[in-house]
């Protein structure tokens, strides 16, 4: 009997056990697709938990030696090497839950690691705080890093920063014309293309993040983002860039830097990116003498920068802000100081049909709007010739607050601040006549110290100052219909002069 | 002892069960289906942050693919009353899953404003999306591809609407479409359906990040990208936008028609257009290429940073309708998948063979900055910045593979017979075949020397260290002639 009742007793708790078990195995928080990373819905029986892939949450996958080598297991898993299978098509990878030591990347970036390399396609988004990077972050096609904001999520070099496998020393690189023979034969590792046509890859982006390369402490210029292989649909917005070494630095930071070279052999091109939107740039009195916001070059166009303040607070100001020698590139709202010029444009190449607007100028700053005047081979001011680097330039509202507001070189004229520390409108056209020196060119500026059409409803006085002498060949229009003393004034030698 | 033992063992059955009835009573709270789970102030709990899409699996629940999850998320009113997202970026997807009703397919109301987060991967469509107001649409990147596949062609022929009369009874707002493209099915038999149609959706409805890729892969016509009709105003910006007409134009051959492959059709005034390219396959020799990649018949519109290749037209201004008071600036034109005639055409009420211009348009108060057109392409073509059928100019010719660039060409309004304009040049070219014979364009040009050459009839020159009788100069017939005062 004993025995009998011990046996149910061993029965029933074998069962309990069994049934625990079986409860446990079936129990809502497991299921079939859960992988470390997805994140925990309630599912159709209203309880929790299923595993959903909407993303990938990096902090609960097993932590790699720190956030990049973690992002790059992530992206290489084949589920047998310890994380999941990546999706062929991409994926979000929330990397928001990462913190503390984990942040300081020393081994590489999520897509490079030593010679390792990978391209898949992926959103990472990037914690609060900042992201110690000791090599650049080759951006690939398709793919974007997204940060918490400017000043929240901040990638910073660390002292020992360095180039990746594609040799550019740049922090973020949208895209690469690296190429080597672990990918496919003639084509670049990152964005397609090769030996007979330009690297391209589309839809790359940098967003709500701060470059910080105050760190670093090399001999080259360091570059904030680089982009000489992504075209369309690629772009930087609600980015920041900071260089403020707490030493003198030999060279310095170039925030931006989009570059189109199809006339080399390396066959680079960004042709029609960006926009490059809501940029600041802050360089600090330690900055290097190189130091400067942006550089654009090419004959490609482009998007454009729509929104950027780039300031610098070196004792010598830095030689330029923003260098345009490119074509058909917008580039409004834009604030700058510190520098000696403001936007150089056409100093090292073509820069035609390009329009600025909006631009303002601080204290400190010699040309707000410098425009050289260079002449190149590749120049087509007027098309089939070589001539001038510039032309068909479109500025609109330009302000300065100190310096000169635009110094156009190819005609001669200097728009002082004391004089017009306000330009409606200057328009640089083309090469009229034949006449190379002086230059004749067509254009057309609202600042009476130049030559320009005036009106209103009276006459001038016959004699009267036009303005400056520099005004000569100025126009007048008398719209009053009653008017006995003239119709239409011709500014002579600083005195208006009736021709009609 | 046995009875001990027999005791210990029962009171080991007891506390297992103890163990696990407290295991199960401490487990979540229940949560609606497709809620976020998330660590409360005892134990995990649902949060209404979002709903997940991929709780409500397919073939459950009378869940067939990703249209059905969303619309029964919808239909079951489970989106909070505020509002609210749904993330439907853990749904997977096949293509041999298409969906058969839209997302938003047999709402009786209208439903709270949402957000819908789509996956990675190709949504295959057999019915058109019409998007209620304030709900926006996000997939991930480009990689989020919305692919047609209808059985017959729809009575407004696009893939997707923004906003009906339905929906937006007395018009909409909020209506968003991010980070998508639109496609083709494989296999689609319905051709020549559109990507995007705006008739309803004003304020803070826009388009940002999409791709209209090959919207015609056989025969038949292509559709239109983008369209923004006349009850759209206010809507915008349209930025950063792709199309690429389908393999109808790639043919080059004469029998082709590419009439409807345009990649914007705008009808009302917009906060514009900010950043897109429009190509399409056509060659030189093609007597019906594309016409037109942009058709603006709207006032008051800001087109930016835009890219063609391959339309007889860039920009037609006013070709059905009246466009006056809009701004173009920093477009280019290239030959990359084919020539483009004109980069921008200014219609003047008349048909212009290969063009899109009709005698209902017309043209006013048009400024433009910032234009570069590229010839060439390997053969023998002129390319012309400007075409203004209105003044009868044509402005900058490039051939082969120069580049032609204007900087500011301002159409004004009628005037004595002529018009108000301005411009900085460059200068008339010549005729071609193809081409009216222009009139010269008068700039007004200034030196500190007198001028020299050749000049465009009418210009006008200043010479900035000139006399009394050397200051101004008029170009009559060609030669500059001083104008003594």
């Amino acid at each position: 009997m004993r025995i009998a009742r011990n046996f149910v007793v061993r029965w029933m708790f074998c069962a309990a056990i069994a049934v625990l078990l079986v409860a446990m195995s079936v129990a809502p928080s497991r299921t079939e697709a859960q992988s470390a990373g997805n994140k925990a819905v309630y599912n159709s029986s209203s309880t929790c938990c299923s595993a959903s892939s909407a993303y990938i949450d990096a902090s609960a996958v097993t932590q790699g030696t720190d956030l990049c080598n973690t992002l790059y297991l992530i992206l290489t898993g084949n589920g047998t090497n310890g994380y999941a299978a990546y999706p062929n098509g991409g994926a979000v990878i929330d990397a928001r839950g990462i913190s503390g030591l984990a942040l300081n990347c020393t081994s590489g970036s999520p897509w490079v690691q030593g010679t390792n390399l990978n391209s898949s396609v992926a959103t990472i988004l990037l914690p609060a705080g900042t992201v110690t990077i000791s090599k650049t972050w080759i951006i690939p096609e398709f793919s974007r890093v997204i940060g918490e904001g400017p000043g929240v999520t901040t990638l910073a070099t660390a002292s020992t920063f360095s180039s990746s496998i594609d040799s550019v020393n740049a922090m973020v690189e949208l895209g690469s014309t690296y190429t080597s023979t672990s990918c496919t034969s003639g084509t670049y590792c990152f964005c397609g293309g090769g030996t007979t046509r330009p690297a391209d890859c589309v839809s790359v982006g940098v967003r709500d993040l701060t470059l910080d390369a105050s760190n670093y402490t090399g001999g080259s210029l360091i570059i904030g983002v680089e982009n000489e292989a992504s075209q369309e649909l690629s772009f930087v917005d609600h980015v920041e860039f900071n260089d403020a070494p707490s030493s003198a630095q030999s060279n310095g930071m170039l925030g931006l830097k989009v570059y189109t070279d199809t006339a080399g052999g390396s066959l680079i091109s960004a042709n029609n990116s960006g926009p490059y939107s809501n940029l600041i740039f802050t360089a600090g009195s330690n900055a290097g003498v190189g130091t400067q916001c942006a550089s654009i070059t090419g004959v490609a166009g482009t998007r454009g920068i729509h929104g950027l303040s780039c300031m610098a607070s070196l004792t010598t100001p830095p030689a330029a802000a923003i260098t345009l020698d490119g074509n058909s590139t917008s580039i409004e709202d834009v604030y700058i100081n510190g520098f000696g010029d403001g936007i150089r444009v056409g100093s090292v190449g073509p820069a035609q049909a390009d329009v600025l607007s909006n631009i303002a100028g601080g204290s400190s700053l010699t040309n707000l709007i410098n425009i050289e005047n260079q002449t190149g081979g590749s120049s087509s001011c007027p098309p089939g010739s070589s001539a001038q680097n510039v032309c068909d330039l479109s500025i609109l509202h330009a302000t300065s607050a100190a310096g000169t507001t635009i110094d156009d070189q190819v005609t001669g004229a200097s728009l002082s601040n004391s004089t017009d520390p306000l330009v409606g409108m200057y328009i640089l056209g083309e090469q009229l006549g034949t006449s190379t020196s002086p230059i004749q060119y067509s254009r057309f500026s609202t600042s009476p110290t130049y030559p320009t059409w005036g009106v209103g409803n009276t006459s001038p006085a016959s004699g009267s100052s036009c303005n400056a002498t520099s005004a000569n060949g100025s126009l007048y229009s008398n719209s009053s219909s009653s008017s006995t003393t003239g119709t239409l004034f011709v500014c002579v030698s600083g005195a208006w002069v009736k021709a009609k | 002892m046995g009875i001990t033992r027999a005791s210990a063992a029962r009171w080991m059955l007891i506390g297992t069960l103890t163990i696990f009835f407290t295991c199960w009573t401490s487990s979540p709270a229940q949560g609606q289906e497709g809620d976020n789970a998330v660590f409360g102030t005892s134990a995990v709990t649902s949060s209404t942050a979002y709903i997940d899409a991929s709780a409500f699996p397919t073939g459950t629940g009378g869940h067939t693919d990703i249209c059905s999850i969303i619309n029964s998320i919808y239909v079951n009113n489970l989106v909070p009353s505020g509002g609210g997202v749904i993330d439907a970026r853990g749904v997977a997807l096949s293509g041999s899953n298409p969906c058969t009703i839209s997302p938003w397919s047999g709402l009786t109301s209208l439903p709270p404003p949402s957000t819908v987060l789509l996956p990675a991967g190709v949504i295959v469509i057999d019915v058109q999306w019409v998007i209620p107001n304030g709900t926006r649409i996000i997939g991930d990147r480009r990689d989020t591809q919305i692919a047609e596949d209808f059985a017959s062609t729809p009575t407004d022929p696009f893939m997707i609407l923004m906003g009906n009369s339905t929906f937006c009874p007395s018009g909409c707002e909020g209506i968003v479409i991010q980070d998508v493209t639109l496609t083709q099915w494989t296999t689609a038999s319905v051709l020549g359906i559109g990507g995007i149609d705006n008739e309803y959706a004003g304020q803070f409805s826009y388009v940002d990040h999409v791709v209209v890729n090959g919207m015609g892969t056989g025969v038949g016509v292509d559709g239109v990208g983008l369209k923004i009709g006349s009850g759209a105003a206010n809507s915008g910006p349209y930025t950063n936008v792709n199309y690429t007409a389908g393999a109808n134009c790639t043919s080059g051959a004469a029998s082709v028609s590419c009439a409807t492959a345009v990649c914007v059709q705008i009808q009302a005034s917009t906060r514009g257009i900010h950043g897109m390219t429009c190509t399409a396959s056509s060659t030189a020799t093609d007597t019906t290429p594309p016409p037109a990649a942009v058709e603006l018949d709207a006032d008051n519109n800001s087109i930016e940073d835009v890219h063609f290749e391959g339309f007889y037209d860039g920009v037609v201004v006013g070709d059905s309708a009246g466009a006056a008071g809009n701004v173009l600036i920093n477009l280019t034109g290239g030959y990359g998948l084919g020539p483009v005639t004109n980069e921008v055409h200014i219609c003047n009420g008349a048909a212009v063979s290969m063009s899109a211009c009709t005698t209902s348009g017309s043209a006013a108060d048009l400024t433009i900055l910032g234009l570069g057109i590229g010839g060439g392409g390997g053969s023998a073509f002129n390319a012309y910045a400007i075409r203004d059928d209105v003044t009868g100019t044509i402005v900058d010719e490039s051939s082969n593979a120069s580049e032609g660039t204007v900087g500011i060409y301002a159409l004004g309004e009628s005037d004595s017979g002529g018009h108000s304009r301005f411009t900085t040049g460059p200068f008339t070219s010549g005729a071609t075949t193809s081409q009216p014979s222009p009139n010269p364009s008068p700039v007004w040009g200034t030196g500190s020397s007198a001028p020299t050459g050749s000049c465009p009839t009418g210009a006008i020159f200043s010479h900035t260290a000139g006399s009394t009788s050397t200051t101004l100069y008029v170009c009559v017939s060609s030669a500059w002639t001083a104008i003594t005062l």
